[in-house]
């Protein structure tokens, strides 16, 4: 049995949620949010069930995840590889080198075929990950990571692709344009303009629950400020960090030894210098109250940021001495998307400095949007986002820190792309489409299995929203999706319903054995 | 023989009460099955029948696409006015493939406004809107009221140097 299955426990709490959330009514979301904010503080029984960290990695610019699991062969009348290549054209990757006979994609084994049941009458289709994801198939194999297949943003299930093109079933506004589908990702409210992140409304309420002694953000950026971690007002705010720790203010030098007597003291005063004297105005500015909530709430971030930079500084020494080589770890993930997560190891083996039981962090890696010369890029693509998966992997493992069973991370994107090219030669590349394929990675994940269920491959047909491109409709939308993680970071069900309101709308992905949404 | 009913009459009671509590502790947390039957979907309104054609006035500056009158940056400019005021009246730009962005500017929505004209020389076969050397116009969703409209150029291909880009 999994750890965070052993670990729940019908308490107190839970019974005076979920009672004072019945007698909430009918009102906004924020609402709805803040009355559960205070209810949950108020029920709270200190910190409960260990520490846990969910990581949301951003595939910027729409994943052709296509080419990311990709099918090996047909099955009997399941002609799944064929219509892949067939639309692929030349994007297709091929199953071994024409030349040598070698192996080219990273064969996987789903532990189960409830992914075919759908679509394939259950047979197992053999898959297979992209040649630059050894590692994560190397990781899947270990039953350490799930695939979640066709999941995007829908308002409600569109069931046929007649429902789409005759649009009987409301659909997300601005379909397959990336700012819109990045928002609605990250708020999961595809049908309402945005307000929040379910991330940042899942902090605002676990946050009540679990980080009495809060010393930093539960919210923690390595992307700088994204719509994922906006919360309700009064509630987290997201706090940005690079990828060298926290972001100081510039010009005050190191640590700001320029404008402090003593960087370690600083009740030792600042420098008789411009550089000393400019700190302590604007220290005094940011101190000030205003009347003006705007004016008073920037005050109010600024201080929260400089007064945690010291926190971060401290859980970064604590995780220096801790006796795990990060460097080592991320040797070949020297990357972009390396460095974010390397910073997040280090965070959350510093996490006693930090004070919180629940943290959420954020990453990203850009570059998704390959209109053109798809395979190059996104070759690169794959193997930055292996290379950083697997060095992670073995980081929360590493023995000094052993904290893998307690760290999820997945990833989400804009959407997925066009199965078709949309071109016939090396500089063919693939366009906006809609439902895509994802990974879960972490000790509590039930690894090894694909979940959700697979699409058939057709164009013009199927799952297909247009009549040539191979836009595939979601199966599973990103509410279910979502609420399967926030549910185990510890929210109750009362907290899910209110972080996902529109989640009534499908099947309930923790009772609706169908939903095949199991993975954690 | 009374009080044994009784007896028999409470101890059911609390077996059922102690099955139902029981199967809480079982999955803590989580919805009891079937916990939320699907919400239905909205109904629809009568505001939701389609309304007769009704053809704008900018649709006539279609007239100059792909003529030697303009440049090919003109036809964009007109094409970029036209996605724009489509996104200012219908509460958005038009969504998807060429053809698709093509039909609604032609009056394929909610509100049967058109665009642009039934028919002309810049459109193909296939619905789609072409440029002047009859390659279809790439359009690039950026966000819900910024779409690129691209030319493939003199060369016919796509995503090369002498591709004509829309501001």
């Amino acid at each position: 049995m999994k750890n965070h299955q052993k670990e729940e426990l019908r308490s107190r709490r839970d019974f005076l949620r979920q009672s004072a959330c019945a007698s909430l009514g009918v009102t906004g979301l924020v609402n709805v949010l803040a009355n559960l904010r205070l209810i949950t503080a108020a029920s709270a029984q200190g910190t409960g069930g260990g520490y846990k960290a969910l990581i949301c990695l951003f595939q910027s610019g729409g994943n052709d995840s296509n080419n990311f699991l990709v099918p090996l062969d047909d099955v009997g009348d399941f002609t799944l590889r064929s219509d892949y290549e067939a639309a692929r054209g030349a994007l297709a990757l091929p199953v071994t080198d024409p030349v040598t006979g070698d192996p080219v994609l990273n064969p996987i084994t789903p532990g189960s075929n409830t992914a075919f049941a759908r679509h394939f009458e259950g047979e197992a289709m053999p898959l297979g990950l992209h040649p630059s994801c050894g590692g994560i198939a190397e990781i899947f194999g270990s039953g350490e990571l799930a695939l979640l297949a066709n999941v995007g943003t829908l308002s409600y299930p569109v069931p046929t692709r007649e429902d789409y093109i005759n649009k009987t079933v409301p659909v997300p506004p601005q379909l397959f344009s990336h700012s819109d589908q990045q928002t609605q990702w990250q708020s999961s409210v595809s049908d309402k303009p945005f307000t929040t992140g379910w991330g940042g409304r899942a902090a605002d309420l676990l946050n009540a629950s679990y980080n009495a002694g809060s010393k930093a953000s539960m919210s923690i950026s390595l992307a700088g400020v994204n719509s994922f971690q906006v919360g309700t007002a009064g509630g987290v705010d997201q706090y940005a960090v690079g990828t060298n720790g926290a972001v100081s203010l510039a010009g005050y030098g190191t640590n700001y030894d320029s404008a402090y007597n003593d960087p370690e003291d600083t009740s030792l005063g600042y420098k008789n210098s411009d550089t000393g004297r400019r700190l302590e105005a604007f220290e005094k500015i940011m101190n000030l109250t205003h009347e003006n909530l705007l004016e008073d709430h920037y005050n109010h971030i600024i201080r929260g940021a400089r007064a945690t930079e010291g926190v971060i500084g401290a859980a970064l020494t604590a995780a220096a001495v801790g006796g795990v080589d990060f460097d080592t770890h991320f040797t070949n993930a020297q990357t972009k998307l390396g460095d974010q997560l390397k910073m997040i190891a280090k965070l959350i083996a510093g996490r006693n400095a930090l004070g919180n039981s629940r943290q959420i962090f954020f990453c990203q890696i850009g570059g998704h949007d390959t209109h053109a010369s798809m395979l190059p890029a996104h070759s690169n693509l794959m193997a930055e986002l292996s290379g950083a998966l697997l060095a992670f992997r073995n980081a929360m493992k590493d023995p000094g820190l052993d904290v893998f069973d307690d760290v999820t991370t997945f990833t989400m994107s804009d959407f997925n792309r066009t199965l078709q090219a949309n071109g016939t030669d090396a500089g063919a590349g693939s366009d906006h489409a809609w439902g895509g394929h994802h990974l879960i990675m972490g000790g509590s994940v039930n690894g090894g299995d694909v979940y959700g269920h697979f699409p058939p491959l057709k164009t013009g047909a199927g799952l297909d929203s247009h009549n040539t491109r191979g836009r595939f409709i979601p199966e599973t939308s990103v509410d279910q999706y979502a609420a399967v993680l926030t549910k185990w970071m510890g929210a109750g069900s009362s907290e899910i319903e209110a972080i996902f309101p529109n989640l009534p709308r499908f099947d309930d992905p923790f009772s609706v054995a169908s939903a095949n949404l199991g993975f954690l | 023989m009374k009080r044994l009913a009784w007896f028999v009459a409470v101890v059911a009671l609390v077996a059922v009460a102690l099955f139902f509590l029981n199967r809480e502790q079982i999955h803590p947390g989580e919805p009891p099955a079937a916990a939320h039957s699907r919400e239905a979907l909205p109904e629809r309104s009568a505001s939701d029948d389609v309304p007769e054609l009704t053809v704008l006035p900018i649709a006539e500056s279609a007239a100059s696409l792909n003529s030697s009158d303009n440049t090919p940056g003109d036809d964009i400019s007109i094409l970029a006015l036209m996605v724009s005021d489509y996104g200012k009246i219908l509460g958005g730009n038009p969504v998807g493939e060429n053809d698709e962005i093509t039909a609604a500017l032609m009056g394929k929505n909610p509100k049967r406004l058109a665009f642009l004209p039934q028919d002309g020389r810049f459109l193909d076969s296939s619905g789609r809107l072409i440029d002047r050397w009859g390659t279809p116009y790439f359009f690039h969703a950026l966000s819900g009221s910024k779409m690129e409209i691209i030319s493939a150029g003199v060369d016919r291909k796509h995503h090369t140097e002498d591709d004509i880009t829309s501001d």
